[in-house]
């Protein structure tokens, strides 16, 4: 009987503190990234999934253990101690104990593995309500180069210049390609939900769905060198994501201004290299 | 030598200047390494034909740590061999040179074992300095902090490297070397030699590392401790000696892997069967398989690093056809295994205080043994979770994303084992017990935060941000550095003959844990309001939140002076003995004297019973010792 | 080998002063099983960079124009010494470990080191003259740090080879005696389990050795 009970109070513990949390997750909390595109969205909810799951298991060990260990202390509040019961290796706790993980951790992996797919596959990332608008055929490419210590950013289909600033527009897909000219670079665009490292070499993709217009912050997230803290675009010249009017016309301003730079540009490629060496 | 040094095992040690540079010694090792060092630098600057400098670099570090190896004597033995006479006597570990032995090579496993703690624990305060110093950064927005420009970089690389080498060696290091012969009964470790060797390198190793502040401008190296390609290619001569260091380290933990690994399989006593092997052994075995394999991975990528950084071969540099992506992948391989390098000493150090505080049998003896080989095992199969963004086989990241969570479910078995420990327990909430189910509360926490990090699409947003910083410094410090502090409270007796004081540690335990958790907790909330770690640079409403991480991160800083100074005052200002067995343990170590013979045992004891039989009706001693035909009475039952 | 210590040593119920000749003759048994899986991961990412950047071909520069792979000649000169001397030391080592034949390992074993040796002078010769240098490309820079790399450890194998040898020909000589029942002192590790372990680490050198060379020559 009194096995129950210490098995039972913790739990109620537990049970209260539990639905707290969920509700506070659920309704109050605002984890960023926020809404601002398919992608951030995704992993709004996700957070919101896993920090629901992780604090309910969290909270359940916490209690059980800390209630045993005030419960079961020689200086505690037992009357007659506990001394020392053979421990039995209880087999159907462990086993069930095991089977419980193993559920868990199947759930969170495909959860994982739909919002992966949500979030790679071009066709997908493009909201159910925005399909119609044909938004998914032709994704807006922007490639966005690193190297030390900013990010640049060209739009291929305009003619391939290249601008200081991130511009991109909503309803569409966006389409990044992401590499860098020198070391190992990471565009993270954060109200987009968008990370994907920039390596010399390679061409690294990813797509979002901007609903709204936003500012983005772009920052580096890997480590580049001495300056790599100095490697943002946030505040005044901060990227934005620009309504398809005002996108327009920035586009065309852009195209005017920096496209007679772009013959001074290597040929837009996936790559780029240092000049080739000859060998022989 | 007189009658009193033999009988207290410690020779008289006379001063002479012949003998101070005349012999192999400590003080001849360094000069012959420095003077050997520089020629080698000299010939080296000579050869290279491009002017980066790094070729004669590294060659004089590591023609320099082989002259001062050579000069301690590894090489001794070595020559003999080559001679074809059989090694050097082993047995010689009988006999004490007094404090000097702590200065040279040791053939005796204590005297190693204390080398590697006070060697580890001194690079643990060093770069804790460092975490201080970025932490001061933080307190000014925009990169407004006290260091100049471009230095910061430099103080994340020396906190993290260093904080690597210590995390990879102080649990291993320091106490399995120390206990893990004395708890499977065994006279001495398998390989002293090599075991004596693998610790200088890493004195050795951790010089070398610091000595590339020197280096120019900003000093140091700009990579943090990942020295990922092609900027640890690139960057400036600082980078020869993170790479030389850190190989050093590797070869280190590999050598005491193999080592503690043969040790536990061969040198155990008779009747010591797997089934009454203490936890704290199996977490050895487990932890010493990848600390055997894994780290000759991290000395062949940092060798290939060196040949592209002193020959200009081009394993990555895309420019000459290599790849950073080539560099992430084989780091990670031998990254994740590191990581659990770090937290399954801590599992054992944690199994093993339980069930002598709780006064009964570890719940689920078995299913903890196999939970650590689990993880063991697991921990070679998740690598590509440090490079969900890298664009390395995206087509695998819903294998490495699911494999990652399943590790979680041998981890998750520790848990069991805790609670169902601790049911119906006769608890003692002595420091030990409260620093280990600190390290459970903390490992908790670092261990469900890495469940957000293994989902991929949440990886987006939360990789190399302070999220990540939080997670890992949950698991590191939270977990590994808060069994250290358990396992310093619980062996310190049997150690040195005193008994930390509890008083200083209550103090010490209850700032650790609040302060840290106070510390690393808020860095969760950093990473989602997009705080990119290793940058001083941060949002400006971020300020408020960083002050408060720093402050207290400077109060759990302070903490642990609180615990230096308990371990100073009372190792060497109480005058109090403590008990053979103050915590009434079964283990092994245990039951014999306090100080440990130099032999361990004069006869080797016969296993006779597990080490966790505790509880009324135990009266099973765990070993028959066959040269007293005494049987020690077993712990009582309380 | 791994086995239950109270089975190793048998009816042993009482501990001795000193670890059995039984326990010290397994430790460089179980440490050099553990050392070839330490190296095999050494070698891992040399291989492995070796496919990776193939396949990655990074901007044309795997093989740029004029890299081959070098001379098959010496290639299969190396080859062919190195895993001759192997075989050598591999047959001498299994007599030796029966402990028949003490004193032929002598001859036996510098034979074998004196081929090992061999090996590592060409190989040294061909790196010199291959005609481009480990700067040339991802090709060159695999091949030269993989044939590097194999040939320290031929180096290597041949001293331990060697110090085998030499302790043969001292040990015929000088017998080391047998320890008593109740030894105070360990016995030295027995020669017979040196070899056991030295045979172990040459067929694994030269399995690696022969995956060296066809990946670098034929793939």
């Amino acid at each position: 009987m009194t096995n129950r009970r210490h098995l039972v109070i913790p739990g109620l513990i537990v049970a209260v503190l539990s639905l707290i949390w969920d509700l506070l997750v659920a309704l109050v909390l605002h984890i960023p990234p926020g809404y601002a595109t398919t992608t951030a969205a995704d992993q709004t909810v996700t957070s919101q999934v896993f920090a629901i799951i992780a604090g309910d298991i969290g909270m359940a060990v916490v209690a059980y253990g800390l209630y045993f260990a005030i419960l079961f202390s020689r200086q505690g509040r037992t009357a007659e101690p506990q001394a020392g019961v053979r421990a039995p290796s209880n087999v159907p706790l462990q086993v069930g104990w095991i089977s419980s993980c193993i559920v868990l951790v199947m759930f969170a992996a495909g959860f994982g593995v739909v919002e992966l797919e949500g979030q790679t596959d071009p066709a997908l990332v493009v909201p159910a309500s925005a399909l119609a608008s044909g938004a998914q055929h032709h994704p807006f490419i922007v490639q966005v180069i690193g190297q030390q210590w900013q990010f640049t950013y060209r739009y291929p289909q305009y003619g391939g210049f290249e601008s200081q600033q991130l511009r991109i527009p909503t309803g569409r897909l966006i389409q990044f390609d992401v590499t860098s000219l020198d070391v190992t670079h990471q565009f993270w665009a954060y109200q987009l939900g968008v990370k994907l490292d920039a390596n010399q070499g390679i061409n690294n993709i990813g797509y979002t769905y901007v609903a709204s217009p936003t500012i983005i912050n772009v920052r580096c997230g890997e480590l580049c060198g001495l300056w790599h803290g100095y490697m943002t675009d946030v505040g005044s010249q901060a990227g934005e994501a620009l309504a398809p009017a005002a996108f327009a016309s920035w586009l065309s301003y852009a195209e005017a201004t920096y496209g007679p730079e772009t013959k001074d540009l290597p040929k837009f490629a996936l790559t780029y290299y240092p000049a080739p060496v000859v060998w022989g | 030598m007189s009658q009193t040094a033999i009988a207290s095992g410690r020779a008289p040690v006379r001063f002479s200047p012949r003998r101070l540079f005349l012999t192999q010694n400590l003080v001849t090792a360094i000069i012959v390494g420095i003077v050997v060092g520089a020629v080698a630098y000299w010939i080296g600057a000579q050869l290279d034909t491009t002017d980066n400098g790094n070729g004669g670099i590294l060659l004089g570090y590591l023609v320099g740590s082989a002259g001062f190896l050579v000069t301690l004597g590894f090489a001794n033995d070595v020559i003999l061999r080559l001679r074809g006479r059989p090694s050097a006597s082993i047995v010689k570990t009988a006999e004490s040179k007094g404090w000097t032995e702590f200065f040279g090579i040791s053939l005796d496993h204590k005297v190693v074992g204390i080398q590697f703690g006070v060697a580890v624990v001194l690079m643990f305060f060093l770069a804790g300095f460092q975490a201080m110093m970025i932490r001061t950064e933080f307190l000014f927005p925009n990169g407004g902090g006290p260091w100049p420009a471009g230095q910061y970089e430099t103080l994340v690389g020396l906190h993290g490297l260093l904080m690597m080498f210590v995390a990879t060696l102080v649990i291993i290091g320091a106490f399995g070397n120390y206990f893990i012969p004395i708890m499977i009964g065994a006279k001495r470790m398998a390989f002293p030699r090599l075991e004596s060797f693998a610790f200088w390198l890493v004195p050795l190793g951790a010089l070398i590392m610091y000595s590339t502040i020197f280096a120019g401008f900003g000093g140091g190296f700009p990579t943090g401790w990942w020295l990922y390609a092609p900027l640890s290619v690139e960057a400036r001569i600082g980078m020869d000696g993170a790479i030389v260091g850190f190989a050093f380290i590797g070869i280190a933990a590999a050598i005491a892997g193999i080592n503690l690994l043969t040790t536990i399989f061969v040198m155990r006593a008779p009747g010591m069967t797997w089934s009454r092997m203490p936890m704290f052994a199996w977490a050895m075995i487990a932890v010493e398989f990848l600390s055997a394999l894994a780290p000759p991975v991290l000395a062949c990528t940092l060798m290939l690093v060196g040949f592209d950084r002193a020959v200009q071969s081009s394993f990555f540099e895309a420019g000459g056809g290599g790849s950073g992506l080539l560099y992430q992948e084989m780091f990670w391989f031998f990254g994740h295994p590191e990581v659990y390098i770090f937290i399954i000493p801590a599992f054992g150090v944690v199994l093993e205080i339980l069930p002598v505080f709780t006064r009964k049998p570890l719940f689920g003896y078995r299913l903890a043994v196999a939970g650590m080989l689990g993880v063991s095992l697991m921990s070679w199969f998740v690598w590509n979770h440090h490079i969900f963004t890298s664009s390395v086989a995206p087509g695998l990241r819903p294998f490495f994303m699911t494999a990652t969570e399943l590790i979680s479910i041998p981890t998750g078995v520790m848990f069991l084992n805790m609670l169902g420990t601790l049911w119906k327990a006769d608890l003692r909430l002595k420091l030990p017990l409260l620093f280990a189910l600190a390290v459970m509360f903390n490992f908790l926490i670092g261990g469900l935060t890495g469940v957000f990090l293994s989902d991929v699409p949440l990886n987006v947003t939360l990789h190399d941000s302070f999220f990540v910083v939080g997670h890992f410094h949950y698991t590191i410090v939270g977990g590994e550095i808060f069994a250290l502090y358990a396992a310093s409270y619980f062996w310190f007796p049997k150690v040195t003959g005193k008994m930390l004081n509890a008083r200083i540690g209550k103090w010490h335990f209850w700032t650790a844990l609040i302060f840290f958790n106070t510390t690393f907790l808020p860095m969760f909330a950093a990473g989602y309001l997009g705080q990119v770690r290793r940058s001083p640079v941060y949002a400006a409403e971020l300020h408020g939140l960083n002050v408060w991480i720093s402050v207290n991160g400077f109060l759990f800083g302070l903490s642990n002076l609180i615990w230096l100074y308990n371990i100073v005052y009372s190792w060497g200002f109480q005058k109090e003995r403590a008990p053979v067995n103050p915590w009434e343990s079964r283990s092994l170590e245990w039951q014999i004297p306090t100080p440990i013979p130099a032999d361990n045992f004069p006869r080797i004891p016969t296993i006779v019973s597990g080490p966790y039989e505790y509880g009324p009706g135990t009266t099973r001693p765990i070993a028959e010792w066959p040269d007293t035909g005494q049987i020690p009475t077993p712990a009582p039952a309380i | 080998m791994i086995s239950d210590n109270t089975a190793a040593t048998g009816t042993l119920r009482t501990g001795g002063r000193a670890h059995s000749p039984e326990q010290v003759a397994r430790i460089p048994l179980v440490g050099t099983w553990l050392f070839i899986g330490a190296d095999f991961f050494f070698f891992v990412p040399l291989f492995f960079a070796f496919f990776f950047l193939q396949q990655a071909n990074v901007d044309h520069m795997w093989q740029p124009k004029g890299i081959h792979p070098p001379n098959l000649g010496l290639g299969v000169a190396v080859a062919a010494l190195a895993v001759v001397g192997i075989l050598v030391a591999h047959s001498g080592l299994r007599h030796l470990q029966s402990q028949r034949t003490l004193a032929s390992f002598t001859n036996t074993g510098r034979l074998a080191a004196l081929l090992l040796v061999a090996a590592v002078v060409v190989q040294i010769w061909q790196l010199s003259h291959v005609g481009y240098g480990i700067d040339s490309g991802g090709y060159a820079s695999c091949f030269f740090a993989m044939q590097i790399v194999v040939t320290i450890q031929i180096g290597v194998l041949a001293l331990w080879v060697l110090s085998l040898a030499n302790r043969a020909g001292y040990e015929a000589t000088h017998p080391i005696a047998m320890p008593g029942p109740d030894a105070i002192e360990e016995v030295a590790t027995p020669i017979s389990a040196l070899a056991y372990s030295y045979q172990m680490f040459a067929l694994f050198l030269g399995a690696v050795v022969l995956l060296a060379w066809v990946v670098c020559y034929f793939l």
